[in-house]
């Protein structure tokens, strides 16, 4: 229903407000753990590599 | 394939490209594989929506230049998967690409092929959907329309199917990759096809005769620029 | 992530410039954030849930910025560039996916109270929706295929037909609105804002929400960078140990 324009009155959509920062920081917040969380398991392969390295050497 | 001795000056453009849709279009003749198959979806695909969609005759005449296309895009996606997909399973592509032309001419080829078997399913839903839609499609300049949007969405389609056959589950991607891309040449080719079966007057549909052509420079343009990137080895 | 153990030998620390930039970033969003909520003035038609415009067009022009690399970075990898510039398209389609992604979501909470409906057919959200479309598909390319030179040039020829393809959907459904649809479906997102009749403050937050959300995607591309920059390194080394070296 189009939103009908009260002289006086301004609807108090606050919470849908809300509702729309949740998503857009929850969507940002998603895509960067997805990143630090690829990240954190990089760095373990990178030890397991190392460590298999060392392990070959001795 | 003709046993041919090499030929001492590269073979002309068209002359590969002719060669290369006359391939296709000769096994076409012979196995009928692909046709039978674009055909049958495109009546499935017919049948189904009628049913889902359950139009009244209203509805129908409204929704008919949608059906055309629609059953069009799903005809020829299907086509257009076995086309690269028949060159790289029996190891043609490589013969192909060894051979001194161009390599454009494989694109073009390919293309043209494509084309012919587009509009062959066309041809054919022209009539049927006229006497399924009770709405006549048979305008001069439907048949325009006809050939600009199957010409755009086989252009781009040849390139990404090109694509779409090295990869892992290239059935289900080409479809995905290819669809958003064609929406372009969707859009004025419906709203074209919907103006004319309505009667509307030429003048009124010009923009999206023009939104077609340009769509159709722009997308054969780079698909033939970006061809060879695509099957260089 | 800038940690103060011992890096393990083979991971490069993060070079300060990364550092000093995502600090930069996160106090330009909190300061967005700000302004958005607290220096903009309310908007009179809608209340308070207009701003959630701000992010949304800015995300929305990341986006766009994103995919325009994408191109550039695809052309450069095409004529020669080398493997840097695939790493950097793939990067850049990753990012302005999520970026788009929290467009295309946060765009409806907006529209129901700005045009009375979460979504319209008209151009601009249509080719939102067939870039979103298109770089998901990117990337599904990208994970079928095995050859890492046949994935890098399949990339950047896809980024580039699918760009244009943006904006000729773009163009194709703005004319649906000139000549069928006489009365505009609902205004655009561009005219909403002269519409609503943007006070300075209201510009002003607009404004910084896109330079802050240009400095987000740098951030999180030059991130995801290095990130695949690791994770050919992690590959390569797996490699070398597999084949007993």
């Amino acid at each position: 229903m189009p939103v009908l324009l009260i002289e006086s009155a301004t609807p108090d959509t606050a919470l849908f407000l809300l509702l729309g920062y949740a998503i857009i920081g929850g969507v940002g917040l998603i895509y960067v753990i997805s990143l630090l969380i690829r990240q954190h398991n990089l760095k373990r392969d990178l030890e397991i590599i190392e460590r298999l390295q060392d392990d070959e050497r001795e | 394939m003709d046993s041919q001795p090499r030929p001492r000056r590269p073979v002309s453009l068209i002359r590969a490209a002719a060669a290369i849709a006359w391939k296709d279009l000769r096994a076409e003749l012979r196995s009928k594989e692909t046709l039978s198959g674009m055909f049958v979806f495109a009546l499935l695909a017919i049948l189904i929506f009628s049913f889902a969609l359950e139009f009244d005759r209203t509805g129908r005449a409204a929704s008919a230049a949608g059906m055309l296309w629609v059953t069009l895009v799903f005809a020829g996606t299907l086509g257009l998967g076995r086309s690269l997909g028949r060159e790289k399973d029996q190891g043609c592509l490589d013969g192909l690409l060894l051979a001194p032309v161009d390599r454009s001419a494989l694109y073009f080829g390919k293309l043209a092929g494509n084309f012919v078997f587009m509009l062959v399913v066309g041809a054919v839903l022209l009539p049927l959907l006229t006497i399924l839609f009770d709405t006549s499609f048979f305008k001069p300049l439907i048949a325009v329309v006809l050939l600009l949007g199957i010409l755009g969405y086989a252009g781009v389609g040849t390139l990404i199917s090109s694509m779409s056959v090295y990869t892992r589950g290239r059935e289900v991607l080409l479809p995905i990759l290819l669809l958003p891309i064609a929406l372009s040449i969707l859009i004025p080719a419906v709203r074209a096809t919907r103006g004319l079966l309505e009667g509307l007057p030429p003048a009124e549909l010009m923009i999206w005769f023009n939104l077609l052509i340009a769509a159709n420079v722009i997308y054969i343009t780079l698909a033939y620029m970006l061809f060879d990137f695509v099957v260089e080895e | 992530m800038a940690s103060r153990e011992i890096q393990p030998a083979g991971a490069a620390s993060r070079p300060v410039g990364l550092t000093v930039l995502t600090v930069f970033t996160a106090v330009m969003l909190l300061a967005a954030t700000y302004m958005a909520f607290i220096y903009a003035p309310t908007e009179a038609a809608m209340g308070a849930v207009q701003r959630i415009f701000y992010f949304h067009v800015g995300a929305a022009w990341a986006g766009a910025l994103a995919f325009l690399v994408t191109v550039v970075a695809g052309i450069a990898y095409l004529t020669g560039g080398g493997r840097k510039w695939d790493v950097v398209g793939h990067a850049s389609v990753e990012v302005g996916l999520a970026l788009i992604t929290i467009t295309l979501l946060s765009g409806p909470v907006w529209a129901q109270f700005a045009w009375g409906k979460p979504w319209t057919w008209d151009p601009k959200l249509t080719s939102s929706a067939v870039m979103w479309l298109s770089y998901a598909a990117y990337l599904m390319l990208r994970a079928g295929i095995e050859d890492p030179a046949r994935r890098g040039r399949f990339g950047a020829v896809y980024g580039i037909i699918a760009f244009a393809s943006v904006i000729m959907t773009y163009l194709g459904v703005r004319f649906i609105s000139a000549t069928i649809h006489p009365t505009v479906i609902g205004p655009s997102a561009s005219t909403a804002s002269t519409d609503m009749g943007m006070t300075p403050r209201m510009l002003h937050a607009m404004i910084f929400s896109f330079v802050t959300f240009t400095f987000v995607y740098a951030t999180l591309l030059w991130h995801r960078i290095r990130l695949e920059n690791l994770a050919e390194r992690v590959n390569a080394l797996k490699a070398r140990l597999l084949s007993g070296s």
